[in-house]
């Protein structure tokens, strides 16, 4: 059971990071390479859940996948070598927001012995989700 | 920490970073990387819940191959969207694609 | 990863009988001195492919050729070229190298004498290839040159040609075998090898492996003659040697992977298995850089017409074929 949770740790950080590098260079063959390390350490992070099957396809879907994407980001960027520091951003907040919300597992939410309170969740008053789910708890 | 936990937080981060690019990018093919990577997220909860809920259920592992379907044909799609738009408009920047506004 | 002692994993591989688990537990506990003959097998088929390149280039065997060269190129300077994106220039050649051992490590040499036995082996050999597109695209853009560049976008197109011509005669190989495991699919050619069951599907898994290498008559991303070098172009010392290295063992891993599921892998009479998986490696290694060479090369738009038009729905034709035999013999 350790060893599967190291693994799992390793490789979703490393998707994790990769993850986040896809969106922090301004490179797009770096960007969508990122993408492509990020999905395949998803395939190994199934090979640590022992999904063998999945985990090897992933590998080889992501791989044709991500680079073919490579070439799309180079034909239809302005700045594919991400030399001329153009802008390539808008509503910051907002996406940084709602990403946020996405990702962040929410305060006094802990799995419990029976592997996480999930029906226990709604009744807790720190949790009462607003519309968009961040207004709550992120300030 | 048990690994479904752990495989559970990665699926939520990956979801988050991806909604943010998703949200965040102004180009098409960008757009399409933040939600490839929310799939991935998702993928990662289904296998990790396959896996420690039910094992030997194996339409668990059906879901990812439906998502990972999905993310395939959510690439051909976006592309083919991309090459008609740069085609007619010379550029996928998706703050220029406001023709539909009402 | 997949530890055997879990109760859960017990159930999961459907047709395991007691000498497939025998088996994996023997490949799984391989002692050190397997690791090793492996090693020295994988060296020894390296150096002999690069001999056969020297023969099929020059029409001359001489043993010494491959390293003396190789230590001549490493003995020169490796330049990086100005404003070039180091990280990916770095990456590829390694990424190179590693794809191809991958690929070649779920390949038997004989009956044990195996790296991993995986259970996906047929298809894990398809997701390490992959990575040699990534690694050609990442030495393409890498290092700011025009002809690197364009050699390593003509890779990609190319894979959208040969990609499912892999994997579509792969699967009418493992649909004989019911099984994607690569020591079973061996095993299940004990009556006829499949480049005689299958010799549609032979024909096209070659081709395909000719572009996985880029061999002529589908070498756009080097090019010879006409790109100065493609993606090899800017490339030199160290890290050349590196990149060729690793495609020698590129080409070695796809003749054994033709030898293991096409030729019928270490089945054969009189001699020692591990014998006939590396005589009929060896065979098909000089078959496939010696008669490209009499190919003109194809531009990439028609072997995108080529591929697609034909390949694809001969693959098809493959499987429908391999099921009708399967379905009455």
């Amino acid at each position: 059971m350790t060893g599967q949770l190291i693994a799992v740790a390793f490789f979703g950080l490393a998707a994790i990071g990769f993850g986040a590098g896809v969106f922090l260079t301004r490179s797009m063959v770096r960007s969508a390479l990122a993408l492509l390390a990020a999905m395949a350490a998803l395939g190994g992070l199934f090979l640590a859940l022992e999904a063998e099957f999945l985990g090897v396809l992933q590998l080889m879907m992501m791989g044709t996948e991500m680079t073919l994407m490579a070439i799309f980001m180079v034909m239809f960027m302005m700045d594919p070598g991400g030399l001329g520091q153009m802008e390539m951003t808008h509503q910051k907040r907002t996406a940084r927001a709602a990403g946020r919300s996405g990702a962040w597992p929410r305060p006094g939410w802990r799995s419990g012995p029976g592997g996480g309170g999930g029906p226990a969740l709604h009744q807790r008053p720190s949790c009462r989700i607003a519309p968009w789910g961040w207004r709550s708890w992120s300030a | 920490m048990t690994p479904l936990l752990a495989a559970l937080l990665v699926g939520a981060a990956l979801f988050g970073i991806g909604l943010y690019g998703a949200l965040s990018q102004t180009n098409l093919v960008m757009i399409m990387m933040g939600v490839e990577l929310m799939l991935g997220g998702a993928m990662v909860n289904l296998v990790a819940f396959w896996r420690h809920l039910h094992p030997e259920v194996y339409a668990g592992q059906m879901f990812v191959l439906i998502v990972m379907t999905v993310m395939a044909l959510e690439a051909a799609v976006g592309f083919g969207v991309a090459i008609a738009r740069f085609r007619a408009k010379g550029s996928v920047e998706m703050e220029e694609a406001a023709e539909l506004r009402g | 990863m997949r530890s055997s002692a879990s109760p859960r994993s017990t159930s999961r591989r459907g047709s395991s009988t007691d000498e497939r688990n025998a088996r994996h537990g023997r490949s799984r506990g391989a002692d050190a001195v397997d690791g090793l003959w492996l090693a020295l097998a994988l060296l020894a088929g390296v150096y002999l492919v690069a001999v056969i390149e020297e023969w099929s280039a020059t029409g001359r065997v001489r043993p010494a050729v491959p390293l003396l060269a190789g230590l001549a190129t490493l003995g020169r300077e490796s330049l990086v070229p100005r404003r070039s994106d180091r990280i990916l220039f770095e990456a590829a050649a390694p990424l190179l190298l590693g794809a191809a051992l991958l690929a070649a490590a779920v390949l038997p040499l004989a009956p044990g004498l195996i790296v991993a036995d995986l259970a996906t082996g047929a298809l894990f050999i398809n997701a390490a290839l992959v990575y040699v597109v990534v690694a050609l695209v990442m030495a393409g853009w890498g290092p700011d040159a025009a002809y690197a560049m364009v050699g390593g976008w003509r890779f990609l197109g190319q894979l959208v040609a040969y990609g499912m011509l892999i994997v579509m005669p792969l699967t009418a190989v493992a649909m004989r075998a019911a099984s994607l495991s690569t020591t079973a699919i061996v095993a299940s050619q004990a009556a006829l090898p499949n480049a005689l069951a299958q010799p549609l599907g032979f024909v096209l898994f070659w081709l395909a492996a000719l572009a996985v290498c880029f061999l002529p008559p589908f070498d756009l991303p080097t090019a010879p003659g006409e790109l100065a070098g493609g993606v090899f172009g800017e490339y030199t010392g160290a890290r050349l040697a590196t990149m060729r290295l690793a495609r020698l063992a590129l080409i070695l891993t796809l003749a054994a992977a033709i030898a293991v599921f096409y030729l019928g892998g270490w089945l054969g009479p009189v001699l020692p298995p591990w014998a006939w998986t590396a005589a009929k490696t060896l065979a098909v290694a000089a078959a496939l850089l010696g008669l490209g060479r009499f190919v003109p090369r194809l531009r990439g738009e028609q072997l995108l017409a080529w591929g697609w038009q034909f390949g694809i729905p001969l693959a098809l034709v493959n499987i429908f074929w391999v099921g009708v035999t399967l379905l009455l013999v």
